[in-house]
């Protein structure tokens, strides 16, 4: 006949679990209904249905979320580059065409300006040529002055005086 | 892991972890938002997991963290002192209940250290080994407080049966 063991020893203390102790191998009625209860609970709670619910609900959600994000950053991105294009190419046409519109006006400046300094320098040129002249002619040695012919050099030689 | 690994393993261990949350939690709401919540936390992290055997483990074990954050939080908005406490159930809670269903209210009575390790040694067959890996704890610990758990059970069902 089997040892009756002592449920307080060996279930209680933690050693045998519910599934090594045999029905009628326990030391009196009470740890017997005590331990048929124990035993019911565990298999009902086995038998329990769990909801029905989706295991990835969380994470379903945290990927539509995910890629959301990504398009609203990748749209941003792309809203940003082509605004930037947008922008650079507005300055660029608008400079262009500023350009195109002051061109003449520039040339006809230049025009006069070129103009300007050309009769200036014509000027100078003339003003520096007479001066230049003149110091040739006061500083020019006196030996130079040998074949200077009075005749054909002097500008009073027809000058007569008697018909003042 | 792939996604595809990562969701065949995870499905084989819905029920379990539902069932070790509601142990926990005790309210089949949060115990599906958790199990949601974990499933999403390790999905992102999903490429550092390895399908060997810990896995298992390593879910059971984030759903405890997870469950008894949740708990720490919600006692600090409420006086949730019935996750804690080994207090009276109410008498209205009895009526037309057959020992089975007793016996779960008494369960839910444990504190949790006690329901975690009864409902992972006696109602999910785990080794105390195992049972200490999830909780991280001592096997001991693990002994004891299963040991301390059956005892209280024991020590209710007495009560009942004593009181008719």
């Amino acid at each position: 006949m089997a040892k009756k063991i002592k449920i307080a020893e060996e279930f209680l203390e933690g050693k045998l679990s519910v599934d090594e102790i045999e029905a009628g191998n326990l030391e009196n009625s009470m740890d017997e209904e005590f331990i048929d209860t124990y035993r019911k609970v565990i298999s009902k709670n086995s038998e329990e249905e769990i909801p029905n619910f989706n295991l990835f609900e969380k994470t379903a959600f945290q990927q539509k979320k995910e890629r959301s994000n990504s398009f609203k950053r990748t749209f941003s991105y792309a809203a940003t580059v082509v605004a930037l294009i947008g922008f650079f190419s507005l300055f660029f046409y608008f400079s262009t065409i500023r350009k195109q519109h002051t061109q003449p006006v520039k040339i006809a400046e230049t025009q006069k300006e070129v103009i300007q300094v050309l009769l200036l320098f014509s000027e100078e040129l003339n003003k520096t040529l007479k001066n230049f002249d003149e110091a040739t002619t006061a500083f020019q040695p006196f030996a130079d002055y040998k074949n200077y012919s009075i005749e054909f050099n002097n500008p009073i030689k027809n000058f007569k005086i008697n018909e003042l | 892991m792939t996604d595809s690994d990562f969701e065949k393993q995870i499905l084989q261990y819905k029920k379990k972890l539902y069932r070790f949350a509601l142990s926990i939690l005790k309210q089949k709401e949060d115990a599906q938002d958790a199990v949601q919540e974990v499933v999403l936390r390790m999905w992102k992290k999903r490429e550092l997991l390895n399908s060997d055997e810990n896995f298992e483990s390593y879910c059971m074990n984030s759903i405890k963290n997870y469950a008894l954050d949740l708990l720490r939080k919600k006692r600090n908005f409420q006086n949730y002192k019935e996750f804690t406490s080994t207090g009276n159930i109410a008498p209205e809670e009895f009526e037309n209940k057959d020992l089975i269903e007793r016996m779960q209210l008494f369960l839910k009575q444990l504190p949790v250290q006690q329901r975690m390790t009864i409902e992972l040694k006696d109602f999910q067959g785990y080794e105390y080994e195992e049972v200490s890996a999830i909780l991280e704890i001592s096997v001991n610990a693990a002994r004891v407080n299963v040991s301390r758990g059956r005892k209280r059970l024991y020590e209710k069902f007495k009560e009942e049966i004593s009181n008719g």
